[in-house]
């Protein structure tokens, strides 16, 4: 059996997304028209990053396709995969593509990190980061 | 001259974000929210008054030397 499911995403980048899967200790797969295995037989295809269960010890693949408008939506199958939720795995994702993205924009405009931080406010996460211009 | 600094804070869970950029002038600071603009739609901007002021540098005299 197999529950397929897929979310949409704001990232945008995938250059960014897979910098941020490394980070958080992923080895994400990048080409075209990837396949995501779920259960046994079960597979999507149309993929473009794709974690694979046996670089991830879980019991399906995930994967990240391209949609026309340019984000990314997650594909994985949930029926296998229980270890987390989707929603929880994209919001550790979100999070680290936030960061890479903001660090890859600042070092467009020659800015440097001064701190990044992770707080709460009114009960939402919210990444505080602070750059320098120099010279 | 004051430092410029560049605080980003980011909605971790809708991608919702501020750019606050201190003592910046002018076009400088016009290509820092440029730059920090392609990671979404700006919703709203605000120029604060050193935005007008012009940067040290436009106002050096030059000697002809």
């Amino acid at each position: 059996m197999s529950l397929f499911r897929q979310i949409k995403t704001q990232i945008n980048d995938r250059a960014v997304l897979v910098s941020a899967l490394t980070g958080l200790g992923y080895s994400p797969c990048v080409g075209t028209n990837l396949t995501v295995r779920g259960d046994r037989r079960e597979s999507a295809s149309g993929f473009d990053v794709v974690l694979k269960k046996e670089h991830t010890n879980l019991k399906a693949d995930m994967g990240f396709k391209r949609e026309p408008d340019g984000t990314f939506t997650l594909g994985m199958d949930t029926y296998v995969i229980r270890d987390f939720t989707p929603q929880q795995f994209m919001s550790k994702v979100k999070e680290a593509f936030f960061v890479k993205k903001a660090q890859k924009q600042a070092a467009s405009v020659g800015l440097e990190s001064l701190s990044t931080q992770v707080i709460e406010r009114d009960g939402r996460k919210v990444i505080r980061l602070q750059y320098v211009k120099r010279g | 001259m004051a430092e410029q600094i560049v605080t980003i804070k980011i909605d971790a869970e809708d991608g919702t974000m501020t750019v606050d950029t201190e003592h910046f002038h002018g076009q400088g600071c016009k290509a820092v929210h440029e730059a920090f603009e392609s990671m979404g739609k700006v919703t709203k901007e605000v120029l604060k008054p050193e935005y007008y002021k012009a940067s040290p540098n436009q106002n050096t005299v030059r000697t002809g030397r």
